[in-house]
């Protein structure tokens, strides 16, 4: 079995995650490739002539030999492919919570990771996969039978996000926090084991912050947030003036892909402008930080105060979720604040193991990018535990804090004695997809 | 399995563990990966230092696995004596070797049997007299 251990062909490893899929070779330290999960369709309708064996000329028609009419999708997938507009082009995710849904949608991922970006043949290689800490058993079931009888693969294994990302931060024993696009977490991982009734998670990450901004900042400037692929020519106005722009012709844009493309500038709006308030929010003082201008596509420009803080303040006190204008408002009550989850999380675990995870926190996911995130987890959870020794852990290389699970996959799965940890071919042969909660029991 | 990496432990790591347990032959022992990164190996097992020697041996290079025979005074009941395991990745390593040494982790600790004290050290305050103290105090 040493075949596929070490250095003689690599592993690919790929890290679906809700925003981004990374795909790649065992060893190297970044993904070769990065798109997004999010993927485009296009339902075309194709008919199928009726079967000429039964058309008979003294037949009155029926619905049975009309000709049938079937959907057919056409997937796009990429980033290029993604953002370019089309025609009746929708835009779909196949995660919900992290979780798989859409099987179909997941292939052509796969498809797209092994043929376009990566260029090899998934039978020539083991392949290594990451999961959300919560993922179901059938869902690695489904991965284990999808590597091996669709792909053929040398050999397959599934790990989890936090202990991987537990692992390449150099502690077997941690609490990870992982802010990323759809979801928040805190996963107490003990001895590289996760223990399940610390998971902590909410849908209030990255994009919820996006969409948050995008509501305010249409309701605040009276201003529809214009995507690049609208305009056809701009001209440079003042600050604060309207924009003066000529749109292009778009007919039969979808109403997905649009918000798509504006969630794009707002995840640009929030790299540029967006920062956590380092101690507890407080409006005088927000007040008194310098403001940052931001310039939208159709050449309307601003500086910007209080919502640079405001709305990143949601992650910190689901109290400052601005409500809907139309249609329902959000339930906010049962929503707790990183800091909270985080002592929650810890709260749960034994007595003995509590002093070590609150010195062993880590920050990870790229929402943690934000400026002041740390810092403020650090101080709001230093009040709520006075006693005991704090330490967070968060990458500073940039890379690291966005891909610590395909990281850590990567290193593990070019060990050499890695080899023995694979469910192989014949493994799967023998025991069937079940194996995988044997052999992938982290 | 061994542990996460299926990285495994030579025995001779074992040896000079039982020397240390239960001859008191060595104050401390250093492990280490060897360099094909295969298995844990020995480094060093040292028969007299302090704990101020020891920890700046520990925190000289890059990660290692230690134990420690780790004595002090309780209080009302005189002098102790606790075996202390470390896992001694810090901050500033490479991700390389955090991930290997922290996945490899379980393939040595649990093998010793007779730790009384768990030590997972990413900086010197980790690691000092006054913290592994203060676990040994609250361990029975
Ligand atoms: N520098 C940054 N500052 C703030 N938010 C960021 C930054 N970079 C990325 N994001 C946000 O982080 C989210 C993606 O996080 P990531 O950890 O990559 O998610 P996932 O693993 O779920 O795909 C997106 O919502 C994106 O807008
Ligand atoms: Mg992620």
């Amino acid at each position: 079995m040493s075949t596929y251990g070490g250095d003689e062909v690599s592993a690919i490893v790929l890290d679906v995650g809700s925003c981004w899929t990374r795909a790649g070779y065992a060893g190297e330290d970044t993904p070769k490739a990065v798109f997004p999960t999010s993927y485009g369709y296009i339902e075309e309708e194709k008919e199928i002539p009726p079967d000429p064996d039964t058309q008979m000329e003294d037949v009155i028609p029926t619905s049975e030999n009309k000709p049938v009419k079937s959907v057919e999708k056409r997937y796009i997938i990429g980033d290029t492919g993604v953002a370019a507009w089309r025609e009746n082009m929708e835009i779909k995710n196949p995660l919900v919570d992290g979780l798989i849904q859409d099987w179909d949608a997941l292939e052509k991922i796969w498809d797209y990771a092994f043929d376009k970006s990566l260029r090899i043949d998934p039978k020539e290689h083991p392949i290594f996969v990451t999961e959300c800490a919560w993922n179901t058993r059938d869902i690695r079931e489904r991965l284990t039978e999808l590597a091996f009888e669709k792909y053929n693969s040398l050999a397959f294994y599934v790990a989890k996000n936090p202990v991987l990302s537990a692992f390449a931060a150099g502690r077997p024993t941690a609490v990870v926090m992982d802010c990323g696009a759809s979801s928040t977490s805190c996963v107490p991982v003990v001895d590289g084991y996760v223990l399940k009734k610390g998971i902590y998670k909410q849908p209030i990450a990255g994009d919820f912050l996006s969409e948050q901004l995008l509501q305010l900042l249409q309701q605040k400037f009276d201003i529809n947030v214009v995507p690049h692929y609208m305009i056809a020519k701009k001209t440079s106005v003042d600050p604060d003036q309207p924009a003066n722009v000529e749109f292009k012709e778009r007919p039969n844009t979808t109403g997905s892909y649009h918000k798509f493309m504006q969630m794009r500038i707002m995840q640009e709006f929030k790299e540029s402008v967006c920062q956590v308030s380092e101690v507890t929010y407080n409006h005088s003082s927000i007040n008194t930080r310098p403001m940052k201008y931001f310039e939208f596509p159709d050449g309307f420009n601003t500086s910007n105060g209080s919502l640079r803080f405001s709305v990143p303040e949601i992650l910190f006190d689901p109290r400052f979720i601005t409500q809907p204008q139309d249609g329902p408002n959000f339930d906010t009550s049962a929503l707790l604040g990183i800091p909270q989850m985080i002592h929650q999380s810890i709260g749960v675990c034994d007595i003995d193991v509590r002093p070590n995870l609150l010195n062993n926190i880590i920050l990870t996911g790229a929402t943690t990018l934000l400026p002041g995130f740390a810092d403020r987890v650090n101080h709001e959870l230093s009040s709520m535990n006075p006693g005991p020794k704090i330490k967070l852990y968060a990458a500073g290389n940039t890379i690291e804090r966005k891909c610590s699970s395909w990281l850590g996959g990567s290193i593990l799965s070019s060990l050499g004695t890695f080899h023995q940890l694979w469910i192989s071919r014949k493994e799967y042969d023998d025991y069937g997809r079940g194996i995988v909660e044997k052999k992938c029991d982290n | 399995m061994s542990s996460s990496s299926g990285v495994d432990l030579s025995e001779e790591c074992l040896e000079f563990f039982q020397d240390l347990k239960l001859k008191k032959k060595y104050k401390y022992i250093l492990y280490k990966l060897d360099d094909s990164y295969k298995s844990i190996v020995l480094e060093k097992a040292v028969e007299e230092a302090t704990y101020d020697d020891f920890v700046s041996e520990l925190t000289s290079s890059g990660p290692r696995y230690a134990v420690y025979d780790f004595d002090y005074e309780k209080p009302g009941e005189g002098q102790r004596s606790k075996i202390a395991f470390y896992s001694w990745i810090p901050d500033d390593s490479k991700v390389k070797d955090k991930m290997l040494y922290a996945s490899s982790k379980d393939a040595i600790r649990k093998r010793l049997v007779g730790v009384a004290i768990e030590i997972q050290g990413t900086d010197l305050s980790e690691v000092s007299y006054e913290a592994v103290l203060e676990k040994a105090s609250r361990s029975n």
